[in-house]
């Protein structure tokens, strides 16, 4: 019995969206900014929400601790519909669940010790349990000189270590992260990413983060879901989404990560056979399905001699080889019978069209 | 200047201290929860409340809008029955501090509501209730703002204990006027003069000092 509970307990998800929509009602009319969104985020893992801007990240991530109430729909976390609870269960909640904004949100008025030291002084906490749990948090995010200064004599980066000092204060089991790194230079961005990944590890922190960097996705994410117009259009492994994204939107976002063809090869190639250009150019898609890496042996004496690698690049995500490998086929086989042989060079082949052979 | 006169300019100056003194301390102690209830039951405030907004609002707009010579008159009946005088020291409290009252809330109310939205959301997401928001988080924020108000409020109170003054109050205006006005004494116009510029001074000069030291964000 105990373990059939165990198991039910692991199973169920930490928060689960169920139906989720969101009107806002503004001078000129209803704003939609969320619809029938259903969604399972599991204990311990780091969730990403990309979209484009309006696509209502923020709107989502605001019902996760009730900064804004959904207009349908439910919010369950640990089991429990947190629209039925009264006030003083919502501060309960809000203090297991800590936030950290694109702009930091620190009191200008209080200095960093002050700032972490607010969630637990509001809570009746001991004058000697936020010594110390204040002390802890800033030794944490590396903070722990800078104490008496205010944010305002802060970088960036410093002031986002204040913000999740402070958001995790309370301990929490998890952590909403809105643009969190979107005001910091790449360093700084870096180093709170570093930050993230070992507090989701060693806390075992759930975290939630919007982020218009994929970057970030890519580094951290376990899943990620694409919002659009209010609605999921896709999610799934990050490994899965990034390697093989199906939905237009989704390729649009990650287009700073997959480079489209450039120029000067995509100005060369001919859809027919013709003259100079006789070579195929095919596309091997490894979308990280199969979990191979690209075996060059197989690739070269599948493919013959003559072949060569044009363009393309692979990456790792979460253990998994993927990306595009372009190569051009000097042969004067048809094109399908090419493709036929290359199926098993890649989780995808595709043939683009024929370019000459450069020398 | 006879000494009859310097003494009559030392009970002045007292007169005056006292007026401000006191109307100065009950401006903050109303106007600070006023322009708070005023921020709080705003539309969008964290206790939202229309009509009591509204109401308030009218209220506060009104008595900001009469001249402060016919306020004072006006509010004569109202002065007798809580201090049982219309005349003197005391009595020029009452419509004092019923003019800098709403003057100040608004001035402060400005402040508050400038406050970062972002800040309040922080509070709120880290469990925070109302009432923490508002000594926690508004308050501490608007506090450089407030200050500075505070002492606008002052110097134009400065200036309406010396119109009260002119009709009785007592204080550096009532001699100004008595003298100054109707016996064409120009020492103690001047010596009035004087003392009000400095004081006018003092107090603005601090209060700025003040300001800047509260604000942090610099
Ligand atoms: N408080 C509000 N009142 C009215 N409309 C709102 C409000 N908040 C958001 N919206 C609208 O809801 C939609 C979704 O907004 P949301 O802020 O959730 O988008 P987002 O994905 O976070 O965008 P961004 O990437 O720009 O932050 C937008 O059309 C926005 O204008
Ligand atoms: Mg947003």
């Amino acid at each position: 019995m105990d373990r059939l509970a165990t198991r039910i307990e692991q199973s169920l998800a930490h928060i689960r969206l169920g139906a989720i929509g969101k009107t806002y009602d503004t001078g000129r009319g209803a704003v939609t900014a969320l619809e029938d969104i259903d969604l399972d985020i599991q204990r311990g893992e780091i969730f990403g929400i990309i979209g484009r801007s309006g696509a209502g990240k923020s709107s989502l991530i605001r019902t996760l601790n009730r900064l804004e109430d959904p207009s349908s729909g439910k919010v369950v976390i640990d089991g429990r519909d947190i629209a039925t609870l009264d006030e003083s269960q919502l501060v309960g909640l809000r203090r297991r669940v800590g936030m950290i904004f694109q702009h930091f949100n620190l009191m200008s008025a209080k200095t960093v010790w002050q700032n972490v030291a607010l969630p637990l002084k509001v809570a009746g906490t001991s004058a000697a349990d936020i010594e110390r749990r204040v002390a802890e948090l800033l030794e944490l995010v590396g903070l722990a000189e800078k104490r008496d200064r205010y944010p305002a004599q802060l970088s960036g980066g410093q002031k986002q270590r204040v913000g999740i000092a402070r958001a995790l204060v309370h301990q929490p089991e998890i952590l909403l992260c809105d643009e969190a790194t979107s005001a910091l230079d790449p360093e700084s961005t870096q180093a709170i990413l570093a930050l993230l990944k070992d507090i989701n590890q060693r806390l075992g922190l759930t975290i939630v983060l919007i982020t218009h960097e994929m970057e970030v996705i890519h580094e951290i994410c376990h899943r990620v879901v694409v919002l659009e117009r209010g609605r999921v259009v896709e999610q799934g492994p990050v490994w899965q989404v990034f390697g093989d994204p199906q939905h237009e939107v989704t390729r649009s976002l990650l287009g700073t990560v997959h480079h489209d063809l450039p120029d000067d090869l995509n100005g060369r190639i001919h859809p027919e056979r013709s003259g100079e250009a006789r070579a195929l150019l095919l596309d091997l898609h490894f979308t990280g399905v199969s979990r191979r890496d690209p075996d060059l042996l197989s690739i070269a004496s599948v493919l013959g001699a003559g072949t060569r690698l044009v363009h393309g690049g692979i990456d790792r995500i979460q253990g998994r080889a993927q990306g595009h490998l372009l190569v051009s086929v000097d042969s004067s086989e048809p094109a399908e019978d090419i493709l036929h042989r290359a199926r098993g060079l890649a989780d995808k082949v595709g043939g683009l069209g024929y370019v000459a052979l450069a020398h | 200047m006879s000494p009859l006169l310097i003494d009559r300019l030392l009970t002045g100056a007292w007169e005056t201290f006292v007026m401000i003194g006191v109307s100065s301390l009950i401006t903050l102690l109303l106007g600070i929860p006023l322009a708070l209830i005023l921020v709080a039951t705003a539309r969008d405030g964290i206790f939202a409340a229309r009509w009591a907004n509204s109401v308030l609002g009218s209220v506060v707009n009104v008595v900001r809008s009469i001249p402060f010579l016919i306020l004072m008159v006006a509010m004569i009946p109202i002065t007798r029955l809580l201090v049982g005088t219309s005349y003197g020291v005391w009595a020029a409290i009452v419509p004092l501090s019923a003019a800098a009252v709403p003057f100040f809330a608004r001035i402060a109310e400005v402040s508050l509501r400038e406050v970062d939205r972002g800040l309040i959301e922080a509070a709120q997401a880290m469990g925070c209730k109302r009432w923490h928001i508002i000594w926690h988080v508004l308050l501490p924020e608007a506090r450089p703002g407030i200050v500075a108000g505070f002492t606008i409020t002052l110097v134009s109170m400065i200036n309406a204990s010396a119109v009260a003054g002119a009709i009785g109050a007592g204080g550096l205006g009532d001699l100004a006027y008595r003298y100054g006005y109707q016996r064409f004494d120009t020492d103690v116009m001047l010596t009035v003069i004087v003392l009000l510029v400095a004081l006018v001074t003092v107090i603005q000069f601090g209060g700025d000092r003040l300001a800047l030291r509260l604000n942090k964000r610099g």
